[in-house]
C-alpha cells in the first residue's frame, strides 16, 4: 500500500506595523488553504516590524498513523477471552462439585445447589459462545454446549440404554446446558419426582448428568488451554486475510450477534423464521424463567466484546469501538450508533417477560419489535462496521434459491 | 505535502490586550498559501457498452435464469384467488403461504419455494405476522358472511347499484382482503427482494471475490454445466421478481398472471411517468453486464436507478388510492371505494418497502404503522370521508414526493 506522508507547516509570521490611529488586531486563526501566490506579502509591513515564526508539525492524518491492532488482539486473548474461559470453567468446576454432592445425597437442597451452579455457569457461556475459534472450531465446541432444543427423546433413550457417545454429533442435541435444563426440571413434573428419579438405585439419571458436565469441563479445559498456549500466535496474527486473527473473531463476533443471539434465542422461537411461533424453542425452556435472563447476558457479552471491555472490569481497552473511531470519517459515529442500538436492544428485552415463551403466546409482537431492534445492530455491525474495517464477510446466509 | 504560509500583519502600538468584540476592526490581509494540486492518472475501468436487451450467454448458452421468482409470482396470484374465495380454508391458505404446497397449478408445488419466507424479509419481523392476520378474518369473519349484507362494522357482501356495479366481500372494517394481501406483497415480497435483497449493495459485494475470479456457482435450466457467477444469478434474481413472467428480451408489462409489480409499472408507465418502464429495464441490462465486466461502480449505480424508480411505482399507487377511495365514497360507490381503499392499504404497507435516492424508504416501517393506524381507526373505511382520505393522501404524498395523476 502506497504510503502518504502528509507533512503540514504551518508557518505564521504575525507583522505588526506601526499605523496610527485606529485599534487594529488581526488575529490569524483559521488556517483553510486558499489558492494564493507569495507576491508582495510584505509590501505593506514596516522593516521595524515584530515578526514572530512558529513553525509546528501536526500529524492529523489518519493515514500517518495507523490503528495499533496488535494492541487489540492482546487486550482481546489476554484481557477478555483467556480470563473468561478461566472464569467458565472455575464455575463449571463448581457445578460439577455440586452435581457430585447431589450424588451422594439427593434432596432437595442439593438439587436447589446445582440449578444455581447451572445457571451462573450457563450465564458465563453466554460470554464464550462467540468465540468460535481454533480449537473451539475445531471440536465444534458450541455444539457440544449449547444446542436447543434439547432432543428429550434421545437424552432419555441415552439414559435408559446407557451406552451412548457423546462425542458422536448425533449427541449433540442431547448434552450441555439444554440438555441440563431439561435433566433439573423437566424430567418429571414435580421438583419431589425429579429427586427420586435421580436416587434411583441404578444410578441412571445421576450418571447421565454426571457425564453431560464431565464432558463439558473436558472441552472447556481443552479450549482453555487452547488459548493460553497459543496466545503468541493470536496475537502475532495482525494481517487482514481471511484467517487473520483480526478477521476471523470479528466475523465470528458478527455471526454470533446475528445467529446464536439474534435468531437463535428470539428468531426462531418468536416465528421468524417460519409461519408460526415456536414457543418450545427458547434457551432454558424446562426452567421457564431464564430465556431472558440468558438472553441480556448474552448482550452484555456482545456489548463487552465491541467496547473492549476487560474482563471483570470496567476498563476498556482496544477494541472494535476503539478501532471504529479511530477510522472514523467527519460526521459519522458508527460506533456511538452501534452502542446505541445495542442499549435499544437492551430495553426492548428488558420489556419482555421472564419467560420468553410466556410472553411468545401473550403477545408476540413484543418479541418480534425486540427481533426488528437487534437486527438493526446487525446492519450496523455486518455492513457499516465491516465496510469501515476493511473486512469481508467470511459467512453466507443461506439463499433457498 | 501542504506547506501553509500565512502572512499577517498588523499595528503593533494600538494593541494592549483583549479587547471587547465591538472594537475590533477586521482588516483584509494577504495570506500565502501553497496548497496540493490534485493529479490525473488514466486508469482504465472496464465500462461495457450497453446491451439492447436482457440476453446473456456464455459460449452460446443463456446464463439468465429465474424459475425460482417466477413461481413465486404465480403463488402471489394464487394466493390472491384464495384471500378472495369462499371456498378457502385457513390450512390451505397457509399451507400455500408458508410452505408452497397445496396450489391448484401443480407445478408450483413441490418446489421448495415460498412466498410466506420472502414476506417482509429484510424489514420488521412484525409484518409477515400482519399478513398471517388477514388469513385469519378473511376465513375466520368474511367467508362465514359471505352472502350476508356488509355495512358498518359488520363483514359481508357490498354491490354497487346499476348495471356493472363492483361487488366486494369485506371485513367488519371495509377491507377486501386479496388486495391487501397483493398490495401488500408489491412491496412486502417482490420490491423488497429487489431493492432490498438481490441488488443491495451487501448481497452482491458479498459475493465479489466469487465473481473477480469468475466462479461459476450455477446451471441454467438449459445448460449442461455451471455457467454463471453467483452476482449475476442474484442480478437475474432480482430481475425476476419483476419480469418473472413476461417476456425476459422485450416485456411487454402487464405480463399475464402477474398480480404484483410488473402490472403496476405498466400502469405507471401509462399515467404517470412515461418512459420509467425502459429506464428500469435498461438499468436491468447495463447492471448485468457491469457485473460480467466486473465493473461494480456501473453496477451499483444501475442498481439505484431501478431502486428510485421501481419505488416511484409504490409511491404514486399508495396516494393514489386514497384519493380514488374518497372519490368513490364521495359519488356513492361504496364497493369502489372499499376495493380502492384495500388496494391503498397494501400499498400503504408497502411504503417501507422503498428507497428513495439518499437510500432511505418514503416511510419507515413506524411510520407506515401510523397511517395504517389511521386507516384503521373506529370502524376501519366505513369512516373516512374524501375530506379524511385527502389528509392521508396529502402525507404520503409529502413523503414521496409524488403527485398522482387523475385524481384532483
Amino acid at each position: 500500500m502506497k504510503k502518504i506522508l502528509t507533512l503540514l507547516i504551518l508557518i505564521l509570521l504575525i507583522t505588526c506595523s506601526k499605523e496610527s490611529g485606529s485599534d487594529t488586531i488581526v488575529s490569524v486563526v483559521d488556517a483553510t488553504p486558499v489558492v494564493a501566490n507569495s507576491s508582495d506579502t510584505s509590501a505593506n509591513n514596516d522593516a521595524d516590524s515584530n515578526t514572530e515564526t512558529n513553525t509546528s508539525d501536526t500529524s492529523s492524518d489518519s493515514e500517518s498513523t495507523s490503528f495499533d491492532r496488535k494492541a487489540m488482539l492482546e487486550n482481546w486473548v489476554n484481557n477478555i477471552i483467556i480470563p473468561l474461559n478461566e472464569d467458565f470453567k472455575t464455575k463449571l468446576n463448581s457445578l460439577k462439585e455440586e452435581t457430585s454432592k447431589f450424588k451422594t445425597s439427593p434432596n432437595s437442597e442439593n438439587l436447589k445447589l446445582v440449578k444455581e451452579k447451572w445457571l451462573i455457569a450457563y450465564k458465563s457461556w453466554q460470554h464464550i459462545e462467540m468465540f468460535d475459534y481454533g480449537k473451539a472450531e475445531e471440536i465444534y465446541y458450541q455444539s457440544k454446549m449449547n444446542v436447543y432444543p434439547t432432543d428429550t427423546e434421545r437424552v432419555e433413550r441415552n439414559i435408559s440404554s446407557e451406552t451412548y457417545n457423546l462425542d458422536n454429533a448425533n449427541n449433540n442435541d442431547a448434552q450441555g446446558f439444554p440438555a441440563i435444563d431439561y435433566m433439573l426440571y423437566g424430567i418429571a413434573d414435580t421438583e419431589e419426582k425429579i429427586i427420586e428419579k435421580f436416587s434411583q438405585s441404578d444410578n441412571k439419571y445421576i450418571s447421565y448428568l454426571t457425564n453431560v458436565i464431565d464432558k463439558m469441563y473436558r472441552v472447556t479445559s481443552e479450549v482453555s488451554s487452547y488459548w493460553t498456549d497459543s496466545k503468541d500466535s493470536f496475537i502475532s496474527s495482525t494481517e487482514n486475510t481471511a484467517t487473520s486473527s483480526i478477521n476471523k473473531v470479528t466475523n465470528d463476533f458478527i455471526f454470533y450477534y446475528e445467529k446464536g443471539f439474534r435468531t437463535n434465542k428470539i428468531g426462531i422461537p418468536a416465528g421468524v423464521f417460519s409461519g408460526t411461533t415456536l414457543p418450545d424453542r427458547v434457551e432454558g425452556y424446562y426452567s421457564k424463567i431464564y430465556s431472558k435472563e440468558l438472553a441480556l447476558e448474552a448482550l452484555a457479552a456482545v456489548e463487552n466484546f465491541f467496547s473492549g471491555k476487560k474482563f471483570n472490569s470496567d476498563i476498556k481497552g482496544e477494541g472494535l469501538e476503539t478501532y471504529l473511531n479511530f477510522l472514523k470519517s467527519d460526521g459519522s459515529d458508527l460506533s456511538k450508533s452501534i452502542s446505541d442500538q445495542f442499549a435499544i436492544a437492551k430495553e426492548k428485552i428488558s420489556g419482555l417477560n421472564e419467560d420468553f415463551t410466556s410472553q411468545i403466546s401473550s403477545d408476540n409482537n413484543k418479541m418480534l419489535v425486540t427481533y426488528d431492534e437487534i437486527q438493526k445492530g446487525v446492519v450496523f455491525l455486518k455492513t457499516d462496521m465491516l465496510q469501515t474495517l476493511s473486512i469481508s464477510v467470511d459467512y453466507v446466509d443461506a439463499d433457498g434459491d | 505535502m501542504i506547506c501553509l504560509l500565512i502572512i499577517a500583519s498588523c499595528s503593533k502600538d494600538e494593541y494592549s490586550g483583549p479587547a471587547s468584540a465591538d472594537s475590533f476592526i477586521i482588516k483584509e490581509v494577504e495570506e500565502e498559501k501553497i496548497v496540493e494540486v490534485p493529479t490525473t492518472v488514466t486508469v482504465n475501468v472496464p465500462t461495457p457498452v450497453a446491451p439492447s436487451d436482457y440476453d446473456f450467454n456464455r459460449k452460446g448458452i443463456s446464463t439468465v435464469y429465474y424459475t425460482g421468482q417466477s413461481s413465486r409470482l404465480k403463488m402471489a396470484a394464487a394466493l390472491g384467488s384464495a384471500m378472495n374465495s369462499n371456498a378457502s380454508t385457513k390450512e390451505q391458505i397457509k399451507n400455500m403461504f408458508d410452505n408452497g404446497e397445496g396450489f391448484t397449478d401443480a407445478t408450483l408445488n413441490g418446489t421448495g419455494k415460498k412466498v410466506g419466507n420472502k414476506t417482509g424479509a429484510y424489514g420488521s419481523a412484525t409484518v409477515k405476522p400482519i399478513f398471517d392476520t388477514w388469513i385469519t378474518d378473511f376465513v375466520d369473519n368474511v367467508i362465514p358472511a359471505w352472502n350476508n349484507d356488509a355495512s358498518k362494522g359488520v363483514a359481508g357482501k357490498y354491490t354497487d347499484p346499476g348495471t356493472g356495479g363492483r361487488t366486494v366481500y369485506i371485513n367488519k372494517q371495509g377491507k377486501e382482503y386479496n388486495q391487501l394481501f397483493m398490495k401488500g406483497l408489491i412491496g412486502g415480497m417482490a420490491n423488497d427482494q429487489i431493492i432490498n435483497g438481490y441488488l443491495s449493495q451487501s448481497k452482491l459485494d458479498g459475493v465479489k471475490a466469487n465473481n473477480d475470479s469468475g466462479v461459476f456457482e450455477y446451471t441454467p435450466p438449459g445448460s449442461a454445466e455451471a455457467n454463471v457467477t453467483k452476482m449475476e444469478h442474484y442480478w437475474d434474481e432480482g430481475f425476476g421478481y419483476l419480469y418473472g413472467l413476461d417476456d425476459q428480451t422485450n416485456p411487454k408489462l402487464g405480463a399475464s398472471g402477474d398480480v404484483l409489480l410488473n402490472k403496476y409499472l405498466k400502469k405507471i408507465e401509462a399515467s404517470d411517468e412515461p418512459g420509467i418502464a425502459k429506464k428500469i429495464y435498461d438499468a436491468f441490462t447495463l447492471g448485468r453486464a457491469a457485473i460480467t465486466a466486473k465493473n461494480y461502480t456501473l453496477r451499483d449505480e444501475q442498481a439505484k436507478i431501478i431502486k428510485v424508480e421501481l419505488s416511484k411505482v409504490i409511491g404514486y399507487k399508495a396516494a393514489y388510492y386514497m384519493y380514488s377511495g374518497g372519490s368513490n365514497i364521495d359519488s356513492g360507490k361504496i364497493a369502489n371505494a372499499m376495493h380502492a381503499l384495500s388496494e391503498g392499504y397494501g400499498f400503504i404497507l408497502s411504503l417501507q418497502y422503498t428507497q428513495k435516492a439518499d437510500g432511505t424508504p418514503y416511510m419507515t416501517n413506524a411510520e407506515v404503522n401510523a397511517l395504517l393506524a389511521e386507516l384503521d381507526a373506529g370502524d376501519g373505511f366505513w369512516d373516512h370521508t374524501k375530506a379524511t382520505l385527502g389528509v392521508i393522501g396529502k402525507k404520503i404524498t409529502d413523503a414521496t414526493g409524488l403527485l398522482p395523476q387523475n385524481v384532483y
